[in-house]
């Protein structure tokens, strides 16, 4: 009962935080001073955790992702923030070991959070009397009070001097409601309570268990099953085979036929992609002119998505043939080696579409799809190394999933300590030589990176001059965010606005807003004002 | 059987305030003649919020499969019905004023007593919510805490 109090009151004290530090701010020091609160919070009431090694990794991680809110505060680091404080919920509330049932565990506890609240709020059990009296009152002022109100309302329409007291008693209490809303204003008081519920999402378990139920059952090692024959028809993976082999799918020689058709598939598909990959290595690994004209375009950029697209059908296709008893058949050699050739043949596929991505970089410039197809190529190495580990030491989807998930966050995190804007907007202006200069894509990019693009000013007034002699109509002013922006090809002056609406947003901010990144930039965009 | 009684209970007390608090934000706002009209406001009401009726019993069918007590689960559908009236009032301006949004004076107004009504319709029934509860819902579960 004390732990309830304890915990009801922490939520209150966590939401009245959230209020006063995250009103009318952005996200910035303010965070670090909630985060300790919450963290704080979450190992008091959930003692456990503290000893938990998952958490504690989490906690590392999470901690960079905060440091990296304060250092860079792009999108990307809020984004890693609150999925590492999410997952550090999971893991401290619940008994887990997977991030994606830890995740199912967090919107459990995000869908219930009002139900666990309302429990802290049992109606104290007043004795039978007392309780008795206090209904008579109310329902014996019910019915005496709504006929107050109807004959106020006439006799405020037909007396007028009852009419202007009752119309001066009105304007006092105006007064006071508007003084009362100055102070709290209903949105003031909404933000409380959305802040109330946040913290409550964070701090309150459910009371459901449904994914610590089915995770429990879970293993990293594939464990050889007997299902029966009825059992086995029911499953969906079972009536594609059937659909496909007919009766070669049922009967004692069942598995042996999937085992054949399992081996010609992978064959087959091996074949297929030996020829592409040939191709690849001869026309793209080497000597590859990629500053001509050729149909680089269509190569890489089409050619990228539908070989992701295939690298993830690949895994699919192995998971396949490898979901059941297959994995414990005497005879499976050559279906294992069909699928290590499989899996070596995509990573040679990553290499090449890594290849591709690289070239368009090189002659492009940098840009936020090209930096995630290398992130993505990063993740697909890693689902292929573990489809490898799951064929070698017979491990289960749920295995490969977790094992994934960490990875995904790992690369989340490391991918948060990099100011993506700052590195892409550098680069591109370093070389704006070889690569053509991106002026509008450019103008897109977060504030940090105003004072590098207003200090190569002279090439965006010569890209502006470009391009605005090959346009016979230049578009008129424009209002993003409500900021006059002058026309879509002035890009002096649209930096010269975006600077002046910066700092000027920058002055109504507190120091719960501060964080270095615009410290930085507010001070380089004072020392050169745009005039 | 039970939860549909409760439903249809809620929902009528819901329209019922409703239409009361129409009436006298009516009154309020000078239009003394609303009041007369809030029979009128609860059969409209009635036709209106027909959908409404199946948004409960859905809802209280839900909760009663919770392992919470009952006020925690009154308090569940509180805000989730709270959150269709909202959707349901920003749907209405949509179409009347092509926002969806509470962006004027009016809808705020009509969010506020629909929500108000359905909560102290709510209150109202918690008793024979929590009786149909006892008899129902899964036993408690303890809270894996400190």
């Amino acid at each position: 009962m004390r732990n309830k109090i304890s915990q009801s009151l922490l939520v209150i004290a966590g939401g009245v935080l959230f209020s006063l530090v995250f009103w009318q701010e952005k996200l910035g020091i303010n965070t670090v001073l909630f985060d300790a609160f919450i963290l704080t919070a979450i190992f008091y009431l959930y003692a456990r955790a503290r000893q938990n090694a998952v958490v504690r990794w989490l906690l590392v991680g999470h901690l960079i992702c905060l440091a990296m809110i304060v250092v860079h505060n792009t999108v990307l680091s809020k984004i890693a923030f609150a999925t590492t404080l999410l997952l550090i919920v999971g893991f401290a509330e619940y008994v887990h070991r997977s991030a994606w049932f830890a995740g199912g565990s967090v919107i459990l506890n995000i869908i219930f959070c009002i139900a666990s609240f309302g429990e802290h709020f049992k109606p104290a059990r007043a004795s039978g009397k007392k309780r008795k009296r206090l209904s008579k009152v109310i329902r014996f002022a019910i019915f005496p009070l709504i006929l107050l109100v109807v004959f106020f309302f006439i006799y405020f329409s037909s007396n007028s001097v009852f009419q202007a007291i009752a119309n001066s008693i009105d304007i006092y209490l105006g007064k006071f409601f508007h003084a009362l809303f100055d102070v709290f204003s209903p949105q003031r008081l909404l933000f409380l309570l959305f802040g109330v519920y946040v913290t409550g999402c964070l701090l309150m378990r459910s009371k459901i268990d449904f994914f610590v139920n089915r995770e429990k059952n879970r293993n990293d090692e594939l464990q050889r099953t007997r299902t029966s024959w009825r059992q086995r028809l029911a499953r969906p993976s079972f009536q594609i085979i059937e659909a496909v082999m007919g009766r070669f799918a049922k009967g004692t020689l069942a598995l042996k036929n999937e085992n054949t058709t399992g081996i010609i598939s992978l064959f087959l598909l091996n074949a297929l992609l030996l020829v592409i990959n040939l191709i690849d290595i001869s026309y793209l690994w080497f000597d590859f002119d990629y500053m001509g004209e050729v149909f680089l375009y269509k190569m890489v950029h089409d050619g990228t998505e539908l070989l992701i697209v295939s690298i993830v059908l690949a895994m699919l296709v192995v998971l396949f043939f490898f979901k059941g008893n297959l994995n414990f058949y005497k005879r499976n050699k050559w279906l294992r080696y069909g699928a290590y050739a499989w899996i070596a043949q995509n990573c040679i596929l990553v290499v090449s579409v890594l290849l591709r991505d690289y070239y368009y970089i090189a002659r492009y410039g940098l840009a936020y799809k090209r930096i995630g197809v290398l992130f993505f190529l990063l993740m697909v190495l890693v689902g292929l190394t573990t489809v490898f580990i799951k064929i070698w030491k017979q491990r289960t989807a749920y295995f490969l999933f977790r094992v994934n998930a960490w990875a995904g966050i790992l690369l989340l995190v490391l991918a948060s300590t990099v100011h993506w804007d700052e590195l892409i907007a550098s680069y591109n202006i370093k070389h704006k030589d070889r690569v053509p200069l991106d002026a509008q894509f450019l103008l897109t990019l977060s504030d940090k990176t105003l004072p590098l693009l207003q200090a190569n000013m002279e090439a965006f007034k010569q890209r502006q001059t470009t391009v605005q002699e090959n346009l016979s109509d230049v578009s008129g002013t424009s209002w993003k965010n409500g900021v006059p922006y002058p026309c879509d090809t002035c890009f002096a002056a649209t930096i010269a606005v975006r600077t002046n609406a910066y700092l000027e947003k920058q002055e109504h901010l507190s120091w719960l807003s501060w964080n270095y990144a615009d410290a930085v930039t507010t001070r380089s965009l004072r020392k050169h004002p745009i005039h | 059987m039970e939860v549909v009684k409760i439903s249809v209970k809620i929902w009528m007390n819901t329209i019922f305030f409703n239409a009361l608090f129409f009436g006298i934000m009516g009154a309020v706002y000078g239009e003394i003649y609303w009041l007369f009209s809030v029979p009128f406001i609860y059969i409209g009401g009635v036709v209106a919020g027909l959908p409404f009726l199946v948004l409960t019993i859905l809802l209280v069918k839900a909760a009663s499969l919770f392992p919470y007590s009952a006020s925690g689960k009154v308090c569940w559908i509180a805000v989730i019905e709270s959150l269709f009236i909202a959707l349901f009032y920003m749907s209405v301006n949509y179409v009347v004023g092509n926002r969806f949004s509470l962006n004027n004076n009016l809808a705020q107004s009509l969010t506020g007593t629909t929500i108000a009504a359905c909560w102290l319709s709510l209150y109202i029934c918690r008793k024979s919510f929590a009786d149909h509860t006892e008899m129902s819902a899964p036993a408690n579960l303890p809270t894996d805490t400190k």
